[in-house]
């Protein structure tokens, strides 16, 4: 469930929904906490990294290289797959046991609201997939004035305008710093491993301009996102909405991410052989 | 809330669905980081959220002069300064000794039951229950402030 609303509606908005679920889930039937919040960390991270409008680093890669959707859905699919398979081996081998029981009353739901924001969705990817950026912002903008003008007026400006200014510093340090230029393996652990220290995000605008080839940095930076609290901000969220302390998630995630790493080289040489 | 569907279904058979609805609920029902609020003259108030599904359904007042519930309608203001981390390492207790009442109140403009929980005899919070499709009602603006704040 989480990796399927990460792959529609981005990783850390799925967050929010997940991960105070397997909070109150851990508390309920006495699983493991810890193994419960990063199970559901790394799946909104596995989920968004399916679709080019899953998380920001795809966002990047998709409006840069111009892939067409479903190529990109095409192209991570086997990774996503993996890394999925991977998780759910995590999840078994680390609990034991399924942990299944009545479920809790659902959530009262806007479903006019709800709905009308999916077709925005889907008409932003069209609009986008087209080329026609101002266009999509405009229809947003309309829709959002005409159905629900308080979103415009309770819209964090703040954070746009902290993601905008993050994205211009690091396009200004990629020109000014000497990268060799990537391609393959290499790009993919390089991004991998660079994401650890600087977040996935700001990896894939630094090494956007360092590389021809797409799909090696989309698989290194979402694989990057799987790494420690730093690798992506799906990570942190996700720390910061649980009692699991930085520590207590990096013992449960370093270990895995190795495991995610090698397997993640296998398949990419073995498709490119 | 149409007087055919009454027929159908008699209101007090309605708010106890709401009661058992609010009470399946409240085990995985958890408490939020502390909302401080400072007042204009410098005093200071502490809010926890109640939250179900990661999304927030009521605020309950905290009293930090004795480190426990305050009931609704009573906010505790204080001057000086709170220690956030003491005030999470009491969370589980709080939760732990919630309650949901047997009874409920009717809300129109949301067609929903109020169904009061209690914690040590005192109204600390409300879960709203959507009469008909029986699910949790959300307070999206304390949401949204909630997510905010964690980004």
């Amino acid at each position: 469930m989480t990796e399927a609303a990460a792959a529609l509606m981005m990783n850390d908005a799925a967050m929010f929904i997940a991960v105070p679920l397997a909070v109150a889930v851990a508390r309920v039937s006495g699983s493991d906490e810890k193994k419960l919040v990063v199970g559901v960390t790394l799946a909104a991270n596995i989920g968004s990294s399916l679709t080019p409008n899953g998380n920001p680093q795809n966002i990047i890669i998709w409006m840069k290289w111009r892939v067409a959707y479903w190529v990109f859905v095409y192209s991570m699919a086997p990774y996503v797959l993996l890394w999925s398979l991977i998780l759910v081996a995590y999840i078994f081998a680390s609990s034991g046991k399924y942990v299944a029981g009545e479920a809790p009353p659902p959530i009262s739901l806007r479903k006019r609201v709800a709905l009308i924001a999916l077709g925005l969705l889907a008409a932003n990817i069209v609009f986008v997939e087209k080329g026609l950026w101002i266009e999509a912002l405009a229809v947003s903008l309309i829709v959002a004035a005409a159905v629900e003008p308080k979103v415009l007026l309770k819209f964090d400006y703040m954070l746009l305008a902290t993601f905008a200014l993050m994205f211009l510093f690091f396009n200004a340090i990629s020109s000014l710093l000497i990268v060799p230029s990537l391609r393959g393996l290499g790009l993919i652990v390089v991004a991998a491993l660079l994401s650890q220290v600087i977040s996935n995000v700001p990896a894939t605008l630094l090494l956007s301009s360092r590389t021809l080839e797409w799909l090696p940095l989309a698989i290194g930076v979402n694989l990057g996102g799987l790494g420690t609290v730093i690798g992506s901000m799906a990570n942190f969220i996700g720390v910061r909405l649980s009692p699991v302390t930085v520590e207590e998630f990096h013992k449960c995630v370093i270990p895995l991410f190795l495991v995610f790493v090698f397997a993640t080289l296998a398949l990419y040489v073995a498709s490119t052989i | 809330m149409s007087s055919s569907q009454g027929e159908d279904f008699p209101l007090v058979d309605r708010a106890a669905r709401a009661i058992n609805t609010a009470k399946a609920a409240l085990p995985y029902l958890t408490l939020g980081m502390p909302l401080i609020s400072r007042g204009p003259e410098g005093s200071l108030h502490v809010d926890l959220p109640l939250m179900y599904n990661g999304f927030a359904v009521d605020r309950v007042h905290f009293d930090p002069l004795h480190m426990s519930l305050s009931p609704k309608g009573r906010p505790v203001r204080i001057y000086g300064s709170v220690d956030v981390s003491a005030i999470i390492k009491r969370v589980e207790d709080l939760l732990s000794g919630m309650e949901v009442l047997e009874g409920a109140e009717y809300r129109e403009p949301e067609n929903a039951w109020a169904v009061p929980v209690v914690w040590r005899k005192l109204i600390v919070a409300h879960i709203k229950v959507r009469d008909g499709s029986w699910s949790i009602v959300p307070d999206y603006a304390l949401t949204e402030e909630l997510r905010r704040r964690v980004v």
